[in-house]
């Protein structure tokens, strides 16, 4: 048995048409509806809905019912909005339609009986509807009571043809809603906006109808641009853009809200911003987004954010190359032993959970195995970024003052065939120098603790002046 | 009748006080309310209240210089926090200089798990708190050399409110400050008693402390190698007539090192051989 429910939303609160106009509501209700059954249709001023085939996934018309209000109901209140939603079910779209707006006028009468229905909710009778209140009909019933020919003859074909699909003996002609292949939306702000930071009213507008967009086609968004479009009269490029990427397909938009805002809050305007629009990169699809919105496990999981979220976050407002995970390196140099990389370009790696972690350990174990040796406690716990320069009195280095020399030499060829590439070039300081031999000492500080300290020499005998010794701070043993 | 025939050093708790974990006599140590991690030191555990690092609480250290003694002090308690939960991460904000994970990986931490976040200023207040709220975060180390009281209250309500290990580096200077931390170390390198570390416990739930703790926190190794290289120093002087005063390569082993074909010649492993 087909069965058919009608929506109608409107928003109660202040922030209702700041948020969306009536229209965009309507179709942000459809693109949410879509969760749930693909025959959905707009219709007027409602929302109509074919869930016969939904019925069975969902345990029934009142769980569906609930579920569909559970998740407009969330929908608005994480735009800080509140949803008054109105809904009625019938046989077919037009009974759905019609107890729909018998309700509107009287409320709790939902449950009205098809043949009770008042002429004026049915569309098709409406410029009629004078006439028909001074021949005595008042109810769909007393129509249909009325001869077919005379009424068609009266009133035209439409009407009869309007109750015959409310009567289910015609099939629905509805244009089914689909939602396109990727989001794209342009909104005029209410203003012109000088601040970047000030884009954010806007973005979270667009962002609202995007979050409508991806629950209806279930899929998760990875990627997506922005783009402001500038005052023309200003002799600057006419739209700037930005781009966020997120590792992970987000359905739940606060954090790219949040990205948003750390992207924005950093931008400067050359001009005036007259309109924002937003264009979806990259989605990907859910599996199993339905049970995973209602899935209580995700509730609890975002009691705090995930590693994802937090690396996106902090290289978001302090700059990718701020944020830095740590590689190993297959050398022999301490300083090539090891690569801090930024977290966002190997972001997969660290925040893959246990899962992948364990899959990859049968790997990584033998690698690490491999490179055992790298593994010393005699390394200092701390290295310093470019080894420092120290000056030297007569034989030893000073740093802090004088330095005892506690152990030590450790030799170290830093350099030769492993140099003579690509690094041999490009570095500076010590690295720039050819192949040179390195004398690693473990001195101690009154003030700073053990320092790692190396003495450079080239293996090459140099001229007498060239034969002082350089001095190097390379670490603490913390 | 219990107490008038022995006198009791320690009176019994009125009734209804003994459970409340915030409550504790002056000249006792506090039980924390709160989960205490071992420190891998027993004499560190027994002076802090709870037997532990707090779990869920801001542990301040003071040291003259960043970067000087907090691996010795930490990695114990950092590498039994990623053994338990393999997948969580550990941050560090604003570090003096770029951890070593040769090193760090031989006391036993997962290198591929610790986040490096460098920053200045407020932002490293701010990025501080984010570690703090994201749940795959096993632990939090942050070096704020300008950070207030009224910034560190915020860090420890962040820590107390997601039960976060929190430890927060600052310079000597901020002995002076009040400071919202429960537990205040202070943190030295005592370079008379063989490198240890001696710990001031600055401010605990509990009475202060009378002397201060030495700590052996160096690795095993290391402190071998220190202590060979000492006794070969001592050897050669008494050779010498105590004419030679420290070790020092002489020219002609420079001379046949350099002509060596291999490329590393480990002289610190022969030392340690010996």
């Amino acid at each position: 048995m087909p069965c058919w429910i009608a929506l109608q939303t409107s928003i109660t609160t202040e922030a209702g048409p700041a948020l969306m106009d009536e229209a965009a509501l309507q179709r942000t209700v459809a693109s949410l509806a879509l969760g749930f059954t693909p025959r959905v249709a707009l219709v007027d001023e409602a929302v109509l809905l074919d869930v016969t085939g939904s019925l069975r996934l969902f345990g029934g018309l009142a769980r569906l019912m609930q579920l569909l209000a559970q998740r407009l109901i969330e929908f608005f209140e994480s735009n800080r909005a509140v949803p008054l939603i109105r809904r009625a079910q019938g046989a077919t779209s037009l009974i759905a339609l019609g107890r729909l707006r018998h309700a509107a006028g009287k409320p709790g009468q939902g449950r009205t009986r098809v043949a009770d229905l008042p002429m004026h909710t049915l569309t098709a009778a409406r410029p009629h509807l004078g006439v028909l209140e001074r021949i005595g009909c008042r109810s769909w019933d007393d129509l249909l009571r009325l001869p077919r020919d005379g009424v068609a003859r009266r009133f035209g074909a439409e009407l009869l043809e309007a109750l015959d699909r409310a009567r289910g003996s015609l099939p629905d002609n509805h244009v089914w809603l689909v939602l396109p292949e990727h989001f794209e939306e342009k909104i005029e702000l209410n203003a012109l906006v000088t601040h970047g930071p000030a884009l954010m009213a806007g973005a979270e507008r667009l962002l609202a109808s995007l979050h409508a967009w991806l629950l209806g086609r279930q899929s998760g968004i990875c990627a997506l641009r922005l783009t402001w479009h500038l005052d023309k009269r200003r002799d600057v490029a006419p739209t700037g853009e930005m781009e966020v990427r997120t590792a992970q397909p987000a359905q739940d938009l606060r954090h790219v809200t949040r990205l948003i805002a750390e992207h924005l809050a950093q931008q400067k305007l050359p001009a005036p911003v007259h309109s924002l629009s937003l264009r979806s990169l990259v989605t990907e699809p859910l599996v199993d987004a339905a049970a995973a919105t209602t899935s209580l496990l995700l509730e609890a999981r975002q009691q705090g954010d995930s590693a994802v979220e937090l690396i996106e976050r902090l290289s978001a407002r302090l700059g990718p190359a701020q944020v830095q995970a740590w590689q190993p390196c297959a050398d022999h140099r301490p300083e090539q032993m090891q690569r801090w990389v930024s977290a966002q370009s190997a972001i997969q790696l660290i925040a893959g959970g246990a899962r992948q972690t364990r899959a990859r350990g049968q790997k990584c174990f033998k690698k690490s195995e491999a490179g055992a040796a790298r593994v010393d406690t005699l390394y200092p716990t701390w290295l310093l970024p470019e080894p420092l320069r120290l000056a030297a009195v007569g034989d030893s280095p000073v740093y802090q003052g004088p330095l005892l020399r506690l152990a030590g030499p450790q030799r170290l060829e830093a350099s030769g065939w492993l140099m003579t590439g690509e690094a041999a070039g490009d570095g500076t300081g010590v690295r720039s120098k050819p192949a040179a031999i390195r004398d690693y000492f473990i001195y101690r500080s009154q003030q700073a603790g053990l320092l790692w300290i190396f003495s450079e020499r080239l293996p090459v005998p140099q001229p007498a002046h060239a034969q002082r010794q350089a001095w190097y701070l390379h670490g603490f043993f913390a | 009748m219990a107490s008038l025939s022995s006198v009791t050093r320690t009176p019994a708790w009125p009734p209804g006080l003994a459970q409340h974990a915030d409550v504790w006599r002056a000249a006792e140590l506090g039980s924390h309310s709160l989960p205490a991690l071992d420190t891998g030191y027993a004499p560190l555990n027994q002076v802090l209240p709870g037997g532990g690092w707090p779990q869920g609480a801001l542990v301040e250290m003071l040291q003259p210089q960043a970067g000087l003694h907090e691996w010795g002090l930490l990695a114990p308690a950092l590498a039994a926090v990623q053994a338990a939960a393999p997948a969580k991460l550990v941050v560090l904000v604003g570090a003096p200089w770029l951890p070593f994970g040769p090193a760090l990986g031989a006391r036993q931490l997962n290198m591929q798990r610790v986040l490096c976040v460098h920053s200045q200023g407020p932002a490293l207040l701010w990025a501080t708190r984010e570690a703090l709220q994201c749940a795959d975060v096993a632990a939090v180390l942050a070096w704020l050399p300008d950070a207030r009281s009224a910034h560190l209250r915020r860090l420890q309500m962040a820590a107390h409110a997601h039960s976060q290990l929190l430890f927060v580096f600052r310079p000597l200077r901020a002995q002076l400050e009040s400071s919202p931390a429960p537990l205040r170390l202070l943190v030295e390198g005592a370079a008379a008693e063989e490198g240890k570390l001696r710990v001031h416990v600055l401010k605990r739930r509990g009475p202060p402390l009378a002397a201060p703790l030495l700590l052996a926190t160096r690795p095993a190794r290391l402190t071998a190698l220190l202590a060979a290289s000492r006794e070969r120093v001592r050897r050669r002087r008494e050779e010498a007539g105590g004419l030679v005063p420290r070790l020092q390569p002489t020219p002609a082993a420079v001379a046949v090192a350099s002509g060596e074909v291999h490329a590393l010649l480990d002289r610190i492993a022969n030392i340690h051989h010996h």
